[in-house]
């Protein structure tokens, strides 16, 4: 699979979007967002979208993608079910983000250990293919 | 050193593509910094990087 980068960022997100839209059958309603954003003489993209499928199972996603150094700066795609939640996350300036991980809420709380820190879940899926893999087997 | 030139020449040439709306910067850095409100780490990386190829008197601000 190849990895995203500045060069097929929207490629990468147009094949991603229409593969999240077949998997609910052309049926997706956008909620919030939908295009890239990109200021003027700078070294990053913004994406950010909200959908729910014609079964009411929605989808948050929220990607903010440096150019130049061909890195994420932040990313975020909730699944919701109910009032249950997947996220997969990965905001490297944060020193408890700084590699993807997922999170996971139950009733609107997130899973904590015994000293009340909230699980990350390491996972090296971060890309947006593997993620989509992930919601198809977990939705499908 | 190299890859910033690159990134720079690139810039120059920066072009709407499909799917992608060019904002100003000021815009950007209005959403922002409304969007990662608290988050002051996150912040304070994305203002250096607004800020890394203009001129001083251009500069935006995500952290006052």
């Amino acid at each position: 699979m190849e990895n995203i980068c500045s060069d097929n960022f929207l490629k990468i997100f147009k094949t991603f979007e229409n593969r999240l839209n077949s998997f609910f059958q052309g049926n997706t309603k956008i909620l919030v967002g939908g295009d890239v954003r990109s200021p003027k003489n700078s070294i990053y993209y913004k994406y950010r979208k909200r959908i729910v499928s014609k079964s009411d199972t929605e989808i948050e996603i929220s990607v903010f993608y440096d150019k130049e150094n061909d890195d994420y700066v932040y990313y975020a795609y909730n699944m919701f079910f109910n009032n249950n939640k997947l996220m997969f996350h990965y905001e490297p300036t944060h020193k408890e983000h700084f590699q993807p991980h997922v999170n996971v809420y139950i009733d609107d709380k997130e899973l904590e250990n015994v000293v009340g820190e909230g699980f990350h879940i390491i996972s090296h899926k971060y890309h947006p293919f593997e993620i989509l893999d992930m919601t198809e087997r977990y939705l499908g | 050193m190299f890859r910033s030139l690159i990134f720079r020449i690139k810039s120059l040439f920066q072009k709407e593509e499909k799917g992608v709306v060019i904002v100003e910067r000021e815009e950007f850095a209005r959403e922002v910094k409304e969007e990662f409100r608290g988050n002051m780490e996150l912040l304070k990386a994305v203002e250096k990087g607004l800020n890394k190829y203009v001129r001083k008197e251009k500069y935006v601000s995500l952290t006052d």
